[in-house]
């Protein structure tokens, strides 16, 4: 019986297998994946890094000027490629979290003082300029929560230069987002030099510095 | 990666899909969910490939995180199962054994019971009866003794065979 028991099972798991219709490997689709995966695992250690050097663990670790604010997702990795103020520029791979933007991969970017919001720069450097004279083209992409939820609601930005508080020149960008906390934004000012953005959506805001160059 | 070893990988993935695939699809029972299993395995592959590709045994490798991966998905999936009141019909075989849509119930009780199986007692089956591995060669890559793999082995065609031989006699 057990004889029969087997050949019964070898003919089933082999007539099962046979009517699988098995294509070519899908290695493009694999690649992405793979490259998803070490982008996310990179994330992961860039994160772990912060916490380190957050809990002091790593303050013997010397970090390239701009100084990063406390709390955000810094690499200790040569990434960081110029900024102002207390936000430093980075290329190479941004927070996990930002994956629903599909950003591409090269631009540079940006990680809130509080850590909950991220823009990718497509222009890169940034211009001073409203209106036709600049076009500075910036994805944010925003969180609500400590690990929580993508941001929702509008995004309102205001802004003014850094080292001018009370100044008169302000700024204020109003994006309807995409959803999923995603925000394509024209991101211009009217003046060069290192602004303090504050941008604000239900649920959450955040800081930035950007260093926008002169005016072309 | 180093450019060779990504062609080496790539040369694996593309040589040992079909097969690799078919024993995914013999563990899940599922040709969707398959392909996931088996791109899961793969993506993990590659992470260790330098050394898996060294140690000569990369099919042992991915088989052996295609069961374990397969495990933890199973148990996960049935944490999310609702009871439910309503029994799965049975189809009553015993009316006329000799017709031919009789003998494709059989095989498809003997599927759904392959199915009803642990994961693990069915990468036993699947790897001694589909791929015809050695129980040593099944030891390794369940992670166990060769007792274990004789016990997973007999375990599993009693069940079957109280789903499978019962009926075929009756």
């Amino acid at each position: 019986m057990t004889r029969d028991l087997e050949d019964a099972l070898r003919a089933e798991f082999t007539a099962r297998a046979q009517q699988l219709t098995c294509g070519a490997a899908p290695y493009p689709a694999l690649r992405r994946r793979i490259a998803r995966r070490r982008r996310a695992l990179t994330a992961e250690l860039v994160a772990a890094a912060a916490l380190v050097s957050a809990v002091g663990i790593g303050a013997g670790l010397t970090l390239d000027h701009p100084r990063p604010s406390p709390g955000v997702a810094v690499t200790t990795a040569p990434l960081a490629v110029g900024g102002c103020g207390s936000t430093p520029l980075y290329r190479g791979a941004p927070p996990a979290w930002t994956a629903v933007a599909q950003a591409p991969a090269d631009l540079t970017y940006v990680v809130s003082s509080e850590g909950n919001a991220v823009g990718f720069l497509f222009v890169d450097p940034l211009h001073a300029g409203t209106g036709t004279g600049s076009q500075n083209k910036i994805l944010w992409v925003v969180r609500s929560g400590g690990a929580g939820g993508a941001g929702s609601g509008p995004l309102a930005i205001t802004g003014r230069p850094l080292d001018s508080p009370a100044a008169g020149a302000q700024l204020r960008v109003d994006e309807p987002g995409l959803g999923g906390g995603v925000y394509p934004s024209i991101t211009d000012v009217p003046a060069p030099g290192c602004w303090h953005l504050t941008l604000n959506w239900a649920g959450g805001s955040a800081t930035v510095d950007l260093p926008y160059g002169p005016f072309r | 990666m180093d450019p060779h070893l990504e062609t080496e990988f790539r040369d694996f993935v593309e040589s040992r899909w079909q097969p690799l695939l078919r024993t995914a699809y013999l563990l899940t029972g599922d040709h969707g969910l398959a392909e996931e299993l088996l791109q899961t395995a793969l993506v993990r592959t590659h992470r260790r490939w330098r050394q898996i590709e060294r140690s000569d045994a990369p099919e042992v490798y991915v088989r052996k995180v295609l069961v374990n991966l397969h495990r933890t998905w199973w148990r996960r999936a049935r944490r999310r199962e609702d009871p439910t009141g309503t029994v799965p019909e049975r189809v009553d075989l015993t009316a006329d054994s000799h017709d031919a849509y009789a003998a494709y119930e059989r095989r498809d009780e003997l599927w759904r019971a392959v199915l009803a199986l642990p994961p693990r007692m069915r990468a036993a089956l699947v790897l001694r009866y589909f791929e015809d591995l050695p129980e040593a060669e099944v030891a390794r890559i369940l992670d166990c003794s060769l007792g274990t793999v004789k016990s997973q082995t007999s375990r599993g065609l009693d069940r079957l065979r109280t789903a499978y031989e019962t009926r075929r006699d009756s």
